[in-house]
């Protein structure tokens, strides 16, 4: 009995929080749906009070969206492959061989990791 | 760290490593010696790229990172931001997932993929979002609630509305690290400690939390380093204001180099907040003891 009420407000608590944390999505969703007037207007309706696909069928009109997303899809699968190519191959080298400087080397890879993006965005910035 | 290593067995095998290793240490001289070793000339500098000014100043740019009042309330504000995303992140997080393992919970790989929804997605889609949200006319939040609060625009809650939405964002990485972390903890030793008799209590408190170790350093760790650097969601909700009650560190620096143009002052800055993060990180691991 007591297990069976700790399950419910467990199972409660959780879907509470979940729906706190789908809710910006469903918002965002409703809203892909509503003209512009109505997400701007005092009167707020999570619905769509009008219906309207426009948002969607205009969506290429204001900017070539096709064309960057195409461009964000080419970097993230280009940039994968790489990732995964090289970091396996570095991965192996640095666990199976003992050489001179191969705590160094890892200490390299660590330092990317924490090295915060704002120290080289300058300089690469004037690389480029 | 590392444990064996195979001696070198054949002549292929050489040629691999040492391929790999140029190839290694040409990519770290490019991408992280070289721009360093940039970054930290041109801290000396007063260099603007746009009128093509590099002139040399000695110290005067660190003098003025210590003296100057922006970037010492912007160190307290990303302080105290880095605190409390944190304590939420890792205790919303362990709760969770603990929460989730348990027996009580039947739908488990459903709250998984819910609570992680938000770490998908991109920042900027989710800074625009809760921007709209906090809105004070037409914003959700402050119908659900009753409020009639300004939330970006006053000087007391926009921190607080900055740091809810980073909440709201993370913690969902916590859950999925901790689930597995829990799923990977031995069984005997849960078997042992329930023939001994322990309670649901003292199981967590003596077994999972000390065997979670590890992972709460990671997350702590990560979490350090992901928001000494978080700027995204200022730039975009509220560009630091009201006043300078939101500037964070990373923020200041992106201001001076890329709005300003002050790429010399702008590098000591990342200099001093490199220091930081990196005195941060060794500390964290020093306290945690023998981990990594």
């Amino acid at each position: 009995m007591r297990k069976k009420v700790s399950s419910i407000v467990l199972n409660v608590f959780l879907l509470l929080l979940g729906i706190v944390t789908v809710y910006p999505f469903i918002w965002m969703l409703c809203s892909s749906f509503k003209q512009n007037k109505e997400i701007m207007a005092l009167q707020q309706h999570l619905l769509p009070q009008e219906f309207t696909i426009d948002n969607y069928i205009s969506m290429n009109s204001h900017f070539n969206f096709m064309r960057f997303f195409g461009n964000s899809l080419f970097i993230t699968i280009v940039v994968t492959l790489l990732v995964v190519y090289t970091s396996t191959i570095c991965g192996f080298v640095l666990s199976k061989y003992k050489f001179k400087g191969r705590n160094i080397l890892f200490g390299f890879v660590l330092a990317t990791m924490i090295n915060p993006w704002c120290v080289t965005i300058i300089p690469k910035y004037t690389m480029i | 760290m590392f444990k064996k290593s195979h001696p070198l067995q054949s002549k292929s095998e050489i040629i691999l490593r040492n391929i790999v290793v140029v190839a290694m240490v040409a990519f770290f001289t490019i991408f992280l010696i070289i721009p360093i070793g940039i970054a930290f000339a041109g801290s000396f500098h007063e260099w603007n790229p746009l009128s093509g000014t590099y002139k040399y100043l000695g110290l005067e740019n660190y003098k003025q990172v210590f003296t100057s009042k922006l970037f010492g309330k912007s160190m307290f504000n990303t302080v105290i931001f880095s605190v409390v995303v944190i304590v939420f992140r890792v205790g919303l997080g362990l709760g969770i997932a603990y929460a989730i393992y348990s027996t009580l919970i039947k739908h488990k790989s459903f709250f998984r993929a819910v609570y992680y929804m938000p770490v998908v997605t991109p920042m900027v889609a989710v800074a625009f979002v809760w921007k709209f949200m906090y809105n004070p006319q037409i914003g959700t939040i402050n119908k659900i609630f009753g409020l009639d609060i300004n939330w970006l625009m006053n000087l007391k809650t926009a921190l607080i509305a900055v740091m809810i939405m980073t909440i709201w964002k993370d913690f969902g990485y916590a859950v999925v690290m901790y689930m597995a972390g829990l799923y990977s903890l031995p069984a005997d030793v849960m078997e042992a400690a329930q023939v001994d008799g322990a309670s649901g209590w003292q199981k967590f408190r003596y077994i999972t939390l000390p065997l979670l170790k590890p992972m709460t350093l990671f997350v702590v760790i990560t979490s350090i380093i992901s928001y000494i650097q978080a700027y995204v969601q200022i730039l975009i909700m509220t560009e630091g204001g009201p006043g300078t009650s939101t500037y964070l560190a990373s923020y200041i620096i992106y201001d001076e180099a890329f709005v300003k143009y002050n790429f010399g002052y702008a590098s000591a800055l990342s200099f001093v907040l490199f220091v930081i993060t990196a005195v941060l990180t060794v500390l964290s691991f020093k306290v945690s003891g023998k981990e990594e």
